[in-house]
């Protein structure tokens, strides 16, 4: 594998909901421009929470962050879009009571005169999101949601997108679609960090991937390698269930 | 029964402009704040310190009963009534939500909140009622049997004014769009880069200034009491509720509703019982349709 520029830096990291219950509690890992990388783990292992820690949603007890080396643990999460960091939540990841248009517009809410350029490049992108521009996102399939939120955090053109869950609640053939259009991004020299349950289709699209149990990382490696990993494949990808 | 309306109408543009604010704190704040009818009070007081100070001199505009110097006098009022909201959000809301206080414990701060800002009324003005100006107004026959007072007249178009203005803001700007996005899910609009704390302190400010003007046409139209705001406190919630919480649209839709509906009262029960109107409506709302006429389903 050839070497990559290192974006994001996660340095043990502790973090949670109160400050004497951490549920990251200790998390390290890397990720480079151009990769695409994949959390597995049992539920409750501190996947999703680990993310929103990085993206400053969760308070943070202890660690480092860093993007580019510059220090960026505990943001505030307003500041995300303009640190070049944007990050995709599970569910209502768009609003449904807005239209898709005013989604976008809301999305460009740091970008000044660009804003109509940048708006007119996501519909070039997503031409679905164009027939449906003045429709609130309520109306959007699950999968046309995903492309909506894909379509806000691409707007302020980050380096390192955060995802948690991409393929939660949609069709197998519309997980590949969306896997697809990650992995089209990491191609295209983004750093994509994702959490996933869909383990084994994800990790087969990924670069590298981390499993992590009770808050922290237990194994990690490239994909190909925690696919064919025996324990890795006993305990998370589906034959046996862990809790 | 065309005066009944015309009274209805009227009373109902002044509970809308208050409903509004408390329908905004609903949405984006998520607590009921009871002290939001007492800003319509200070409101009120605002203008008349105004007027106080600065007198009525000058021409009148002419059936009116005021002139350039009230104009001066409404917008103070909006400005003040929108610091004093963001005062009392800074000393006492903020810190709640900061120390992470849960909704019932705002809604009782604000109970707190409004019997202090209605007793500092009381203090400096005195529990009388008192008038912008003591000029009397002939009032007009705009249909058959209906008359009004020209200031009435002037208070619904300003009403009207102030909430098409509100939903161009709401609809078509970028403070606007980022707000009802904030209501709908501050976490997301958050990493979207909206700081959702300027969210908030726009909304109190918004909501205060409609406050006032309703502070001030309810003095212009009827007279000022330091218990305006206690009066208004079920209407306005009731608006709030009927119209569905956080719908701006809802709430002046739910003023005008009980508006109409306390006026309309008068023609089949005791005026005395008129007060009771509001509450019937909220029993009925809370009882067939707890979300409201225009809430989103939760």
């Amino acid at each position: 594998m050839s070497a990559v520029t290192t974006a994001l830096t996660v340095d043990g990291l502790v973090a949670g909901y109160a400050a004497d219950l951490p549920i990251v509690t200790g998390m390290s890992l890397t990720l480079g421009l151009g990769e695409l990388v994949t959390i597995i783990g049992p539920n409750g292992a501190g996947k999703s929470t680990l993310v929103k820690a990085i993206a400053g949603l969760v308070r943070v007890m202890d660690g480092r962050v860093a993007l580019d080396g510059r220090d960026i643990t505990a943001i505030a999460p307003h500041r995300l879009p303009q640190s070049g960091v944007g990050y995709v939540a599970q569910t209502g990841n768009i609003f449904t009571t807005l239209t898709i248009h005013e989604n976008l517009r809301v999305a460009g809410h740091t970008l000044g005169r660009e804003l109509p350029e940048r708006i007119a490049e996501a519909y070039d992108m997503f031409p679905d999101l164009k027939k449906y521009r003045d429709k609130r996102g309520r109306v959007l399939s699950g999968g046309q949601r995903q492309m909506l939120a894909l379509a806000m955090t691409l707007l302020c053109r980050p380096r390192v997108i955060l995802l948690d869950e991409p393929s939660a609640g949609l069709s197998p053939a519309i997980v590949q679609n969306v896997f697809r259009r990650l992995r089209g991004l990491a191609d295209s020299g983004l750093a994509l960090l994702m959490v996933e349950q869909n383990a084994r289709a994800a990790l087969e699209l990924s670069d590298r991937g981390y499993v992590m149990a009770e808050g922290a990382c237990r194994i990690d490696g490239p994909a190909s390698a925690l696919l064919e990993d025996p324990a890795v494949a006993e305990i998370y990808l589906g034959k046996r269930r862990v809790h | 029964m065309g005066q009944v309306i015309a009274d209805g109408i009227l009373t109902g543009a002044i509970i809308s402009l208050g409903a509004i604010g408390v329908t905004m704190t609903l949405g984006i704040l998520r607590f009921a704040n009871f002290a939001h009818s007492e800003l319509v009070t200070w409101g009120g007081y605002f203008a008349l310190m105004f007027v106080v100070f600065a007198g009525t001199a000058g021409e009148s505009f002419g059936p009116l009963s005021f002139g350039w110097p009230f104009v001066a006098a409404i917008l103070f009022a909006g400005v003040a009534t929108a610091l004093l909201a963001l005062l009392v959000d800074m000393l006492v809301f903020a810190r709640l939500r900061r120390s992470g206080a849960k909704e019932m414990t705002l809604v009782f701060a604000s109970f707190g909140v409004a019997l202090l800002l209605r007793h500092i009324i009381v203090v400096i003005f005195g529990a009388q009622a008192v008038y912008y100006t003591s000029a009397l107004q002939i009032a007009v026959e705009i249909l058959p049997g209906v008359r009004v007072m020209p200031d009435q007249i002037l208070v619904l178009a300003l009403t009207v004014l102030l909430v098409v203005g509100l939903h161009i803001v709401l609809r078509y700007t970028r403070l606007g769009i980022a707000m009802r996005a904030s209501a709908e899910s501050a976490d997301l609009a958050r990493v979207h880069g909206v700081d959702v704390r300027q969210i908030v302190r726009w909304t109190w400010a918004i909501g205060g200034g409609l406050a006032a003007a309703a502070g001030v046409f309810y003095g212009l139209t009827v007279q000022l009491r330091p218990e305006i705001g206690f009066a208004l406190l079920l209407p306005l919630f009731t608006a709030a509720l009927l119209g569905g919480s956080g719908s701006v649209y809802g709430a002046v839709i739910g003023g005008m509703i009980i508006g109409l509906s306390e006026s309309l009262s008068t023609l089949i029960i005791p005026t005395g019982y008129k007060q009771a109107v509001p509450f019937m409506i909220l029993l009925l709302v809370l009882y067939l349709r707890p979300r409201g006429l225009f809430g989103e389903a939760k």
